[in-house]
């Protein structure tokens, strides 16, 4: 057994609240290991500092207690060059054309070879040959994910965070982006650390479920996912093991779920 | 049918502006209202235009527009210099927060008569009254914008592994162009309000000059005639400068 790639010991995050002295806790003594190639799904109700974790780990945001190691190196508050982030919202710059916007990770990084080239393989390795010149504004919001994805895959990177990327699409797009996803991991395999608050997409895509409990977020629970490769996501949710699976980690979810809602309701 | 409404859908609103100068005119000509105060469009246009045929207007104009000039490219500058400032040292933003908050609230054209007393009745003291006006909405926007910065492009750009020049040159001067642009098109007219005001109160020659003087001399059309060149002049440059540059900006601004 090879050590894990990404160590997470006992870490906690909290911010200072703005009004009164009271710290917001967003998470809490997180112990949780990724190993290299491996595809891990964080799943966990609406607050429960999901987001907080890959900032973490990215390097944009430092723990306040804890550490973090990549590799056995430790992450300060430097951003990490190994990781690449999708993060929920459009994060392409609107005034680049698609083809510039792939090429931007490249320039950034001063990567040597020809950017253009690169990036045009990329783009047609998503479906998006034809669209270089566009704005991402001309595109749909599928087109833009998979924008993101060729600027991600693009440099290379080690570590594949994603913060709910398709959670914003369509029901059907967002199939389709999973399926691609998955196509694309297959042919690469990075390590990868997929936060959602759907189940549904957590089991199908995952080698391994990490279940989170609301506000404080902590480790509750984590389950194997025993599903044969390749996948089809539309096709697995019907499967019996697939069941079997959902049924036996809603049972760990359902609790924080209603907890996080009667929190919710507290507060609004 | 559709077409014919289509066309007077376009028409209209300068079918309400005949209508409103035949009114001027009619109330004039039939004693309901008394020209001497009030004149009237023929008079007002062939004021126009003898001031145009003789070139009498020329040099009014000039002056107007140099104070403006001036003023508004000094101010834009000095406000965008400000609001960079103010946005990579958020410290001294802090400290003069105070400062910004009276200098975008009170009426500025209260400080005409300062101008007035400390640079002279020249050029001088319309060009800092324009530029004063100018760099505090250059200032508000840009600050504003700059602050709004979408906060995940930030944070993608940076695990792309953009370092501050690069965030500077990639992220926050584009996205500071489209607000420099905005600001530009915003203040072009309180620039004219400022350089005229300042006129009005002191000033030998310009268009606010010749609206005092009119005022003086109880010469209505004087004031409207100067009125007509003001408002001429800023919708020129607003057509034909600011409007292309806002829209050749805006075809990526769709978030």
């Amino acid at each position: 057994m090879t050590d894990p790639l990404i160590v997470l010991d006992h870490i906690a995050r909290r911010f200072p609240s703005q009004s009164g002295r009271a710290e917001f806790t967003a998470v809490q003594d997180i112990d949780l290991t990724v190993n290299e190639g491996e595809f891990v799904a964080v799943v966990g109700p609406s607050g429960c500092g999901k987001s907080t974790l890959l900032n973490l780990i990215s390097g944009l945001d430092t723990p306040t207690e804890g550490l973090i190691s990549i590799d056995g190196e430790r992450v300060r508050n430097t951003v990490r060059q190994d990781v690449g982030y999708l993060f929920q919202k459009d994060a392409l710059l609107p005034w680049k054309t698609v083809q510039a916007n792939v090429e931007l990770p490249l320039v950034f990084r001063r990567l040597p070879g020809d950017h253009a080239a690169l990036a045009r393989d990329w783009l047609s390795r998503v479906g998006l040959s034809g669209f270089e010149r566009n704005f991402p504004h001309q595109l749909s919001g599928g087109m833009r994910k998979r924008v993101a994805l060729a600027a991600t895959f693009v440099y290379g990177p080690r570590i594949l965070l994603m913060d709910e990327p398709f959670s914003a699409l369509d029901v059907q797009t967002r199939n389709l982006m999973e399926n691609e996803l998955l196509e694309l991991w297959r042919q690469n395999r990075k390590t990868v650390l997929f936060v959602t608050h759907d189940l549904e997409e957590a089991i199908a895509l995952a080698d391994r479920v990490v279940v989170l409990t609301s506000n404080p977020g902590r480790v509750k629970k984590e389950f194997q996912i025993d599903l044969g490769r390749p996948r089809n996501v539309n096709e697995i949710r019907f499967e019996e093991r697939f069941r079997a699976l959902h049924e036996e980690i809603w049972e760990a979810l359902r609790e924080e779920v209603a907890r996080s809602y009667a929190a919710q309701r507290a507060h609004g | 049918m559709a077409r014919l409404r289509q066309v007077l859908g376009a028409a209209s609103p300068w079918l309400i502006l005949i209508m409103l100068l035949l009114a001027w005119q009619g109330a004039t000509d039939f004693g309901l209202a008394d020209p001497r105060y009030l004149s009237r469009p023929t008079t007002v246009a062939a004021l126009i235009w003898d001031w145009i045929r003789t070139g009498f207007i020329l040099r009014h104009v000039e002056v107007t527009v140099i104070e403006v000039v001036v003023g508004y490219t000094a101010g834009t500058l000095a406000g965008m210099a400000v609001a960079f400032g103010f946005f990579f040292f958020p410290r001294v933003a802090e400290l003069c927060d105070p400062m910004v908050v009276v200098l975008n609230a009170a009426p500025r054209a209260i400080l005409a008569p300062f101008a007035v007393l400390l640079f002279g009745i020249g050029l001088l003291s319309k060009m800092m009254l324009v530029l004063l006006a100018v760099f505090a909405i250059t200032l508000l926007n840009l600050y504003t914008g700059l602050k709004e910065v979408d906060r995940t492009i930030v944070d993608n750009a940076r695990v792309m592994g953009a370092n501050q020049r690069d965030l500077a040159r990639h992220v926050y001067i584009p996205a500071a162009l489209v607000w420099i642009v905005s600001a530009m098109r915003n203040s072009i007219g309180h620039a004219f309000t400022a350089a005229i005001v300042c006129e009005l109160l002191g000033a030998t020659e310009g268009l606010g000059w010749i609206v005092a003087a009119g005022q003086s001399a109880v010469k209505p059309d004087w004031i409207m005639a100067g009125l007509f060149f003001a408002a001429a002049i800023v919708v020129i440059v607003d057509f034909l400068v600011l409007a292309p540059l806002e829209r050749r900006g805006s075809h990526w601004r769709v978030f």
